[in-house]
């Protein structure tokens, strides 16, 4: 099994490390391959809705960017994790430069999912969705938009089985660990 | 009434000027015309890797008593370049700059379903709230493919309740008061109920038809 983690977190921000190492750990106990990408490292376009991976090239993206390593590993892999602090709510503008790029990945055609119109994969992937959400402090109403985000983000991929996690910085450092490993098990990921 | 006889407004769409986002914003102007306010527009994706631009929206924004979020949804949230600048102008401003200020947004999407909308609306009310400003609330829109870009009246009896929305959240602008229910009502009514598998195979005879015009393969996996 493939993994994917787009990272938009800074190497020297809070739980940059601690994310990082007790994830690839968690995920490589289960035998599953996995790449880390460091968004911030990455020359990527912001996604201008030419069109052109929908009904003019389909599955390709005109820009020629870093996104051109990305968008083969994200269809090969059955678990996408997303990191990344939460801005408002959403996930950072490094991460979300990237996630608006997916539409390369979906069909432009419509089917019914959940009752909802949506647009099917392309690849049949990801199977696992995971998003963890980086907080200062402990906030209702970001942390439930977060999830909804993740949510809606897991229905459009059509995953399986998805799951949100959140860390704030009450938490210990020993904690993540297990919060880590409990998201991956509550995944299913066997 | 507005004190200030302007409304900054900043729109999300990344396509250019003949989008969606446009003809709302372009209605929005014209009833916030009549009223004699002047609504000044910032579109994000021109404007967030400029320094200077940035500088003229919050300059914008210091005397304006409204700021509007008129935005599509990319991936069931704000568009990047709206993130990007959601996150400079919280660096940039503090609570005193927007303590009397107040804020408001219009979504859009193709899409039939509100739930499709509502974590973009979310957003921009976390933005406020965080910078201490006085939400009024957030209308939205499916369809979009319909409107293409085109002035609402244009497009006829598909937006007929759309624009009912925009007129009451406009005189709700203007009045600083919180979105109406009627404009919520109409919001509702805007999106016509066919049922989603008879739109999916309208939808999807037409992609298939123009792929097969333009000779391309719609399920092609170059990965």
């Amino acid at each position: 099994m493939k993994g994917l983690i787009l990272n938009g977190l800074k190497k020297e921000g809070s739980f940059y490390h601690e994310i990082k190492d007790n994830l690839v750990k968690t995920l490589a106990d289960k035998n599953i391959k996995n790449n880390w990408i460091d968004l911030v490292e990455k020359y990527i376009e912001y996604c201008n809705g030419c069109g052109y991976c929908n009904m003019k090239n389909p599955g390709i993206c005109a820009k020629d960017d870093d996104m051109q390593e990305i968008f083969p590993l994200m269809a090969k892999s059955e678990i996408l994790i997303f990191v990344s602090p939460i801005s408002f709510g959403c996930y950072n503008s490094q991460l979300k430069k990237a996630i608006d790029r997916y539409s390369v990945l979906g069909l432009p055609t419509y089917s019914v999912y959940k009752g909802e119109l949506h647009h099917p994969t392309r690849y049949n992937n990801p199977s696992y969705f995971l998003s963890i959400g980086i907080l200062n402090q402990p906030n209702k109403d970001m942390e439930d938009t977060f999830k909804l985000v993740s949510n809606r983000n897991a229905v459009c991929f059509f995953s399986n089985e998805s799951e949100s996690l959140i860390i704030d910085g009450s938490i210990q450092d020993n904690e993540i660990k297990n919060k880590i490993s409990k998201s991956i098990k509550k995944l299913g990921v066997n | 009434m507005l004190k200030e006889k302007k409304v900054t407004a900043l729109l999300g769409s990344t396509r250019g000027s003949k989008t969606v986002t446009e003809s709302i914003a372009d209605y929005l102007r014209q009833n916030f015309k009549n009223a004699e306010i002047n609504l000044i527009q910032y579109r994000a994706h021109q404007i967030f890797q400029n320094e200077k631009e940035i500088s003229n929206l919050i300059e914008d924004l210091k005397d304006s008593e409204v700021f509007l979020i008129v935005s599509p949804v990319y991936v069931h949230s704000l568009p990047y370049p709206i993130v990007y600048l959601m996150e400079r102008i919280e660096n940039l401003t503090n609570k005193k700059f927007w303590g009397n200020k107040f804020m408001a947004a219009v979504i859009h999407n193709g899409y039939p379903k509100d739930i499709q909308r509502k974590s973009s609306k979310e957003i921009c009310y976390n933005f406020s709230k965080k910078m201490g400003c006085n939400w009024l609330g957030a209308i939205g829109f499916g369809g979009s493919p319909l409107i293409a870009g085109k002035p609402l009246e244009e497009v006829g009896w598909f937006t007929k309740n759309m624009r009912k929305s925009l007129d009451e959240f406009s005189k709700n602008i203007i009045n600083k008061s919180k979105i109406s229910s009627k404009a919520k009502k109409y919001e509702r009514k805007h999106f016509p109920s066919i049922p989603l598998h008879i739109l999916k195979f309208i939808m999807n005879i037409l992609n298939k038809k123009k792929a097969k015009e333009n000779g391309i393969n719609l399920y092609a996996q170059p990965y």
